[in-house]
């Protein structure tokens, strides 16, 4: 991540997706997670940074998302598959928008990175991304991945269901 | 030419042959939405309805479409000429209590008198200008008419009116004189009405003493309808009731008010009591009381009163002449007392909470305190851990924890979950253990392993175990995979709970904990 220097800002991520270059706009989406908990140094997000990202920052991401991809990607559209279709588990999820490698459990751990399908093709929710990948060498190995993140990685979709909590608080607000 | 106004095609129009006119109401303020503006048309037409001069059919809710709930406008359709007069005076009445911008539109055959206004003056001058349009004989009759409800017979100065009236109109002697026969009704003077409504009354009172309350009420349409004022009649009341000389304070309301809505038009003119000199009022009873019980009584078995019940109250509101304020805060002791207070040192509105809790619902009930602990405490949503938590004000612990333990029979509430917590010791894994937010195996005290549940395997039902709810979601960052509560949260809230209930003093250690 080339995030140390560069300040980005929501036009980068305007000019991003509207652009249709979705991985890029993930990785800013990112950035602009990262500096909104102050977690820049760490370069990953863990559930109390989640829990307490401010509502106006998931916002907006989520309507710049929303509408540069007609409601494809973003956390309300990943909300509503998470809520309707998986009775919120969130490996069902991972499952349901193709983030694991098959649907059987026996083959069902996520995708590198790099394999996701950055294209208006890819299911409904399956971007962003880049927030949930992030992971210290430690979460990653206690998942049975190799220290790279989230690839090839069981189980431990603890963040994704903080962010679900955290959207549903801040929609009752 | 209804097509002009929106729906009017909608609400089938009254095919009546004997309508002479149209009343089209309608809010157009823009300050009102949807909701509102319903409200006020309903409101209108139930007041309209209230008055009993209109059959229901007459009186029709303009809509966009067929299908939505929310209307527009009214319409009625008018067969008597004095039925304008009402409704302009109804109208009249609600634009001084709330001046909203509306359009008026009478239709008199090929005339239409258009008017838009918030000021209830401007309809002041419609009457007049109506009475030209309208067929003779019609009027003349109401005029009649409304001179025979004031005082029951028609005074010099109003003979004379009318005779001015018949020239003006050309109407012939003797049809105005069989109008004005029709108008009065069998007993032609004052005096011959007061001497009738003397005879029932004393008829009444032989038959027994005090008088029902439906007697009462049938008392008072009787000297309506006979055109006697409120003040006539209570005089000959009181007469009659001292003359028995019976106990009368249990009778309720001999009616000494004036009937403001039910009297209609006629309520315009001081009421003319020329012949009995009118007797001092007993003073105004207080009828908080009595409403106070009504309330009590429409909201005995539920929280939500039915749209019945409320029309009653709204009634006996108007009628009891209660200022809407009063009635509020009267309201809402009654329903803290029925249904638990919902006090607030931060102004949280618990309402929704302790309709929840009523209705059993109580995952939502479990939610719903989530959020309203997040709402007060955390500015932006987030979990609450020890220090915000202890800014959570005495009064709302307590209104949270008296609600969550009236409808759960003391299972749940904080309260609850402090005497477990002093039962096992005030230790925090055993509590955790206790209330089952968690599952362990300890040895020798000491746990061991401990597996914590998500939070969908609560158990949301009465037959939890003790303290099982509310649950602490306020405080977890996640909850779907697992429901973690921190032990240093646990020792944060029951300190806080041991300061605002002093009297809950720890109890000694019971020999169930060991």
């Amino acid at each position: 991540m080339q995030t140390e220097a560069v300040q980005w800002s929501y036009q980068d991520l305007d000019l991003l997706l509207g652009q249709e270059e979705w991985q890029a706009a993930d990785q800013v989406t990112l950035a602009l997670m990262l500096a909104a908990t102050h977690r820049e140094a760490e370069g990953w997000l863990d559930e109390g940074a989640i829990a307490r990202i401010p509502c106006e920052v998931l916002n907006q991401l989520d309507q710049h998302w929303m509408r540069y991809s007609n409601g494809r990607f973003g956390f309300t559209a990943q909300q509503q598959i998470y809520r309707q279709r998986c009775g919120k588990e969130a490996f069902a999820f991972s499952r349901e928008v193709e983030w694991t490698v098959a649907r059987f459990r026996l083959f069902g751990f996520f995708k590198f990175y790099n394999f996701l399908n950055f294209s208006l093709d890819a299911p409904q929710g399956h971007l962003p991304a880049l927030w949930f990948w992030h992971l210290p060498w430690y979460r990653s190995w206690r998942m049975g991945g190799i220290g790279t993140g989230r690839g090839a990685a069981f189980g431990d979709a603890h963040l994704f269901d903080a962010l679900m909590l955290r959207l549903e608080r801040c929609q009752s607000l | 030419m209804t097509q002009a106004y929106p729906g009017a095609a909608v609400g089938a129009i009254v095919g009546a042959t004997d309508a002479i006119a149209k009343v089209v109401v309608q809010w157009v303020d823009a300050a009102l939405d949807v909701h509102d503006r319903d409200g006020e048309v309903r409101l209108l037409g139930d007041r309209l309805q209230k008055l009993g001069m209109l059959p229901a059919a007459r009186i029709t809710y303009l809509k966009e479409t067929a299908d939505t709930q929310h209307c527009l406008g009214l319409q009625v359709t008018i067969t008597e000429p004095e039925q304008i007069r009402v409704c302009l005076r109804l109208l009249y009445d609600r634009l001084l209590e709330s001046p909203l911008e509306c359009r008026l539109q009478i239709l008199l055959r090929a005339v239409r008198l258009q008017l838009q206004t918030r000021n209830g003056e401007d309809l002041l001058v419609l009457p007049n200008a109506i009475e030209t349009l309208l067929p003779a004989r019609q009027i003349f009759q109401a005029r009649a008419e409304a001179y025979a409800l004031q005082g029951g017979e028609h005074s010099p100065v109003e003979k004379t009116n009318l005779e001015l009236l018949r020239y003006r109109l050309n109407l012939p002697q003797e049809e105005a004189d069989y109008l004005i026969s029709r108008a009065l009704g069998p007993y032609l003077d004052r005096q011959a009405k007061l001497r009738k409504y003397r005879e029932v009354l004393t008829a009444e009172l032989d038959r027994g003493n005090p008088l029902s309350e439906a007697t009462w009420a049938e008392l008072r349409t009787l000297y309506q309808s006979l055109g006697l004022t409120p003040a006539d009649a209570s005089a000959i009341d009181e007469e009659n009731i001292t003359r028995f000389q019976l106990d009368t304070t249990q009778v309720q309301a001999p009616e000494p008010k004036e009937p403001g809505e039910n009297s209609g038009g006629a309520s315009e003119l001081p009421p003319t009591a020329p012949m009995a000199p009118p007797p001092p009022l007993p003073p105004l009873p207080d009828y908080s009381d009595r409403y106070r019980q009504e309330f009590a009584e429409a909201i005995a078995h539920t929280l939500y009163p039915s749209e019945f019940d409320r029309g009653r109250l709204e009634q006996a509101r108007r009628l009891w002449e209660l200022a809407p304020d009063s009635v509020q805060v009267m309201e809402q002791d009654i329903t803290a007392e029925r249904y638990g207070p919902i006090d607030s040192a931060q102004g949280v509105d618990y309402r929704r909470l302790r309709q929840l809790l009523w209705s059993g619902q109580w995952e939502m009930a479990d939610q719903e305190t989530e959020r309203l602990l997040l709402t007060a405490l955390s500015p932006d949503m987030g979990p609450l851990d020890s220090e915000t938590l202890v800014q959570l004000p005495c009064l709302d612990l307590h209104t949270l924890d008296a609600l969550w333990r009236r409808y759960s029979q003391d299972r749940f509430g904080f309260k609850a979950q402090y005497l477990v917590y002093c039962q096992v010791q005030q230790r925090a894994d055993e509590f955790l253990q206790t209330v089952a937010w968690q599952q362990g195996i300890s040895i020798a005290n000491v746990n061991v392993l401990t597996r914590r549940k998500a939070y969908r395997d609560l158990q949301f039902d009465l037959a939890a175990p003790v303290g099982h709810l509310p649950s602490w979601r306020w405080g977890c960052e996640a909850l779907e995979q697992e429901y973690a509560v921190s032990e240093g949260l646990v020792d944060a809230l029951f300190a806080h709970v041991e300061k605002c209930m002093p009297d809950l003093s720890p109890p000694p250690p019971s020999p169930l904990a060991a």
